[in-house]
């Protein structure tokens, strides 16, 4: 019994001399209330207040609205002699009138033959012009990305204009643009990550157009009739908003405007169309993409967020730039990243630019050897702000830098005008944006963890996993009923 | 009132600047050197109130040797571990913990050559791994003296955002986004971490390497065949690594190597300081001086003496990786202080810029391949390669691609391109940096990297008269001298030949 005791001493005594071991709690605690001396400095060298005043409509930057309604902004810039053009046409995945058929609308409209222009000839004058200028498909949106020096403007506007107005496809070059959109798919796949992403949103939207991807057969399926009927259906000027920021002058550009867009498209009808509201469900499970060569597992896990009224929506992005959402001073970074070395990136994201249907997810790639216990910090990380271990210190850094840090929006003419033009195209007010900083700051320690107590429901998450990942199922089990699915985001078994 | 009369005044300005056809920028850029040899570049543009900051040190990839591939990339990532003030609450008593966990992977590393040796003992790896674990055991009680990520919580909380670094083959960049009334904030971390930094967590931070490593080589197979690609062209030269490094190299590292590294390259004789932005560059510089201008200069010597031999034959390479196959064609290049560097350039335009390009017309239009580019590594010091990197749509063949490639190249050598194209390549060129000009981020790029390569900030200016003058005559004989058997190399990524068949 004296040689337990004392056997118990000697332990005890060698507990109390590993700081470690004593402080297990506290250093295992990610949330603190420790400040450095350095954040101290740098803190009070940086409290002069910033000079920044929001940039006015008809002051700094113009809006038009022209003909039929297409809108058009400028932010005048005279440093370099660049134009740099962006345009958003409501016309993204969500107004699929059939699978895939946006995304291949707008793919083929920069290979296309206008109605004034070949393609070769358009390809020769924007080259020759060292002019750019892409169509990019999206979920709301198609994006028009360009850019001209200002010599070669009225050049620039015809084409942007031919091809808004005047697009001839052809089924030659349809068929080219299925073959290599069904190749550069397969090629994606390839990335463990990029498939990953791909398989949450089809899981996360279901058969709601969000959760479209590029399959052989979908391809296949659109038609170079249902292309034609959908570029007149939504390439209408009602549903276009263009931006022009640099070295630009509103009445030439938009007398180009009206000089090279046709007719036609002027009077295109305008077609009343509904939005198709993402169904907020719930999909529980672990969903896993075996890939047994793939030594690095993809992780996606998250749900949709219903919530659209302004204080939840300041508190859910204090949350989450909390979280995970300001990369290296996120919480998942300091735990996922820096303390247990497990993973090169992990975050949150919280998405609010979507027509329907907020989405807040958590990513992540780690040996998959590792990939449950990744998971398990990333939710404990969660389950903090819930149980209120995150400290009032956290709260109130974490609250200062998403208010002062929303300034990062401002860094450029073209992101100000970008982010104003976004803010309208999804329904607010640009008052929201003014009062960010405003709204964040007013934010209280309760509205945090209320704005947590929101999102956070790890029983309702679906966890997407790409990765030689069948001999950890067993533990992966913890986190719900495990799903094998293929590459096309099928379900092959039940666990 | 005084805003619109100098937008007017600019405007006048530039009315008359281009009156003449002449693309000339307002562009107000001030060089300064300190005393202790640090460069400074100062941009004022105050069209928003937000400031961007570019530190470049003069170390990359190449400048590593064997045993310590990949030494610059750690050192980037160790900078964001903080100083003797920043992510602490107690450095001195961080110190005698980082020293017991540096003495027992001395013990590691002494197992693990044991071990290549073949003279280890039969439970090494047991051993290893509890060596690892007491060193974890360790960091972790240092973390009681230490504040988590403070380097990043502490300026994203006054507004900072972008705060990110990135090493190539030649150089290191660190970089920013911060408000303007943010200067003295930023100057006062940039300096310390120049100055003195700690790398604590160094052995976790290692393993994020090596996590970035399993992300970027073993399961990425576009990085996975470029390193590959490179070590079978570049047998002697540093640049036979890629910039990430060998993954037995990664796992030894010392904490005292990386200091060590840090003390040679660190210096501010070996960095340039650019600002651009919201800035008055009086004040700017006053500032500068201020917290940079105690930081000693070092001697910094040139460690890279190797000089590629001549290949003498073409090589070719079959790399094995479960993807969809694809292929590079690469070939030895100039440095860029070449004369025939904006040879190389004007080529890469007219063969894959645009649309309108040879490649783009005979891989994409023509339905042959995915995707592509050419590329030329960012190898910019000493002398590199050239390389085209294409995925063939589904049933063409990688042979049938490199055909394409071959014929294209060819066609540059051999036959009379149209003065129409050699035009538009060089319009595309000058385009192209015009555009990165007018971009905060890529002007501080380049004007960080003219001064460091070539002494002068204004060099793109000479840039755009080099372009102009070339000749047709020039593109030939330059794809003439390079792109010969010789001097190329191929690379296949297939899929593992069991699925194959």
């Amino acid at each position: 019994m004296l040689r337990r005791f004392s056997f118990f001493l000697i332990l005890l005594f060698l507990f109390s001399l590993n700081p470690y071991l004593k402080n297990k709690n506290k250093y295992k605690n990610i949330f603190t209330d420790k400040e450095s001396i350095g954040g101290q400095k740098i803190k009070k060298l940086a409290s002069k207040p910033l000079n920044f005043k929001f940039p006015q409509e008809g002051k700094e930057y113009l809006k038009f609205t022209v003909k039929n309604k297409l809108i058009i902004f400028f932010y005048p810039e005279k440093i370099f002699p660049t134009v740099r053009v962006y345009g958003y046409i409501k016309a993204g995945e969500i107004f699929d009138t059939k699978e895939q058929v946006s995304k291949l609308t707008a793919l083929m409209l920069r290979d296309s033959d206008t109605e004034n222009m070949n393609a070769s000839k358009i390809n020769d004058i924007l080259d020759f012009d060292g002019s750019q200028l892409d169509f990019i498909p999206g979920m709301d949106f198609v994006k028009i990305q360009g850019k001209y020096l200002v010599e070669n403007e009225e050049n620039f506007i015809k084409i942007l204009s031919y091809f808004l107005s005047g697009a001839k496809f052809s089924r030659n070059k349809f068929k080219i643009l299925k073959d290599r959109v069904k190749s550069e798919e397969r090629r994606n796949d390839d990335i463990p990550f990029i498939l990953c992403r791909k398989l949450f949103y089809k899981i996360i939207y279901g058969k709601h157009p969000y959760g479209y991807f590029y399959t052989a057969k979908g391809v296949d399926y659109v038609s170079l009739g249902d292309i034609e009927d959908f570029y007149k259906k939504f390439y209408t000027p009602k549903r276009i908003v263009l931006i022009f920021c640099g070295d630009v002058h509103s009445n030439r550009v938009i007398s180009y405007l009206k000089k090279f867009l046709s007719n036609g498209f002027w009077n295109r009808k305008e077609i009343k169309v509904k939005i198709p509201e993402v169904e907020v469900k719930n999909k529980p499970g672990v969903f896993i993409c075996d890939k047994p060569n793939v030594t690095q597992s993809a992780i996606y896990f998250g749900k949709l967020i219903k919530t659209r009224d302004l204080k939840s929506l300041y508190g859910i992005s204090l949350f989450n730039h909390i979280l995970g959402g300001s990369s290296f001073a996120s919480k998942y970074t300091q735990q996922v990243r820096d303390v247990d070395g497990i993973a090169y990136r992990v975050d949150s994201k919280f998405y609010t630019e979507l027509l329907t249907g907020y989405l807040f997810l958590s990513r992540c790639r780690t040996k998959v050897d590792l990939t449950y216990r990744a998971i398990a910090e990333m939710l404990w990380i969660q389950d903090g702000f819930i149980n209120k271990r995150i400290t009032q210190h956290e709260f109130l850094v974490g609250k200062s830098g998403l208010s002062r840090g929303f300034i990062k929006n401002f860094n450029t003419v073209d992101n100000i005008l970008n982010m104003i033009v976004k803010t309208k195209l999804y329904g607010r007010k640009i008052d929201y944006l003014k009062n960010f900083s405003r709204g964040v700051e007013k934010l209280t320690y309760d509205d945090l963890v209320n704005a947590a107590k929101s999102v956070v429901s790890p029983k309702d998450y679906s966890f997407v996993l790409v990765g030689g990942l069948k001999k950890y199922e067993k533990k992966l089990k913890k986190f719900g009923k495990i799903y094998e699915i293929d590459e096309m985001g099928n379900v092959k078994s039940k666990k | 009132m005084r805003r619109k009369f100098l937008l007017f005044l600019i405007f006048l300005f530039s009315f008359f600047v281009f009156s003449e056809n002449k693309m000339e920028l307002n562009l107000k850029v001030q060089v300064h050197k300190l005393k202790n040899g640090l460069t400074v570049i100062l941009v004022p543009i105050h069209d928003t109130p937000i400031v961007y900051s570019l530190i470049r040190y003069k170390v990359g990839s190449v400048n590593e040797h064997v045993g310590i591939t990949g030494i610059s990339h750690m050192c980037e990532h160790m900078m964001f571990k903080g100083t003797k003030e920043i992510q602490t609450v107690n450095y001195k008593k961080e110190v005698p913990l980082m020293k017991k966990q540096d003495d027992l992977f001395k013990k590691v590393i002494e197992l693990r050559r044991e071990k290549i040796r073949n003279t280890a003992p039969p439970d090494v790896d047991k051993r290893i791994k509890n060596l690892l674990l007491r060193i974890k055991g360790l960091e972790r009680s240092q973390k009681i003296y230490s504040v988590q990520n403070d380097i990043d919580v502490s300026t994203f909380s006054v507004g900072f955002s972008r705060l990110s670094a990135d090493t190539s083959f030649d150089r290191t960049h660190y970089y920013e986004y911060f408000p303007s009334n943010c200067l003295e904030a930023w100057a006062y971390f940039e300096s310390a971490r120049m100055k003195d930094p700690v790398f604590r967590e160094f052995y976790s931070e290692r393993n994020v390497v090596l996590e970035e490593y399993y992300q970027t080589t073993e399961n990425d197979p576009d990085g996975f065949m470029f390193g590959r690609f490179l070590a079978s062209l570049m047998i002697a030269h540093p640049y036979h690594w890629d910039v990430i490094g060998w993954k037995s190299d990664i796992i030894n590292y010392t904490r005292e190597k990386v200091y060590n590294y840090h003390k040679l390259y660190y210096a501010p004789n070996n960095a340039i300081v650019v600002l651009v932005g919201d800035i008055y560059p009086d004040k700017a510089l006053k500032v500068i001086k201020k917290y940079f201008g105690g930081i000693k200069p070092q001697k910094i010597e040139d460690t890279v003496t190797t000089v590629e031999p001549p290949q003498l034959g073409e090589k070719r390479l079959v790399v094995r990786f479960n993807a969809t196959p694809r292929i590079m064609v690469g070939f030895h290049k100039c440095q860029s202080n070449s004369p025939d560097q904006p040879v190389f350039d004007v080529i890469q335009y007219l063969i894959s810029s645009g649309r309108s390009s040879l490649l783009y017309k005979t891989l994409i239009e023509s339905g042959k391949a995915t995707y592509f580019y050419v590329s030329q590594g960012n190898m910019k010091r000493y002398p590199g390669i050239f390389y085209i990197y294409a995925t063939p749509n589904e049933g063409v063949k990688l042979s049938e691609i490199e055909k394409i490639i071959n014929k294209c190249l060819n066609s540059i050598k051999y036959l009379n391109i149209s003065q129409r194209d050699l035009l538009k390549a060089k319009k595309r060129i000058i385009g192209n940096l015009y555009y990165q000009l007018a971009d905060k981020e890529k002007l501080a790029v380049i004007l960080a990297e003219d001064y460091d390569l070539f002494g002068d900030v204004n060099y793109y200016k000479k840039y755009i008269d080099a372009v102009n003058k070339i000749r047709k005559e020039d593109i030939r004989k330059v794809a003439k001298k390079y792109f010969k058997k010789e001097n190329m190399g191929v690379c296949y990524l297939l899929p593992p030949e069991k699925e194959n068949k």
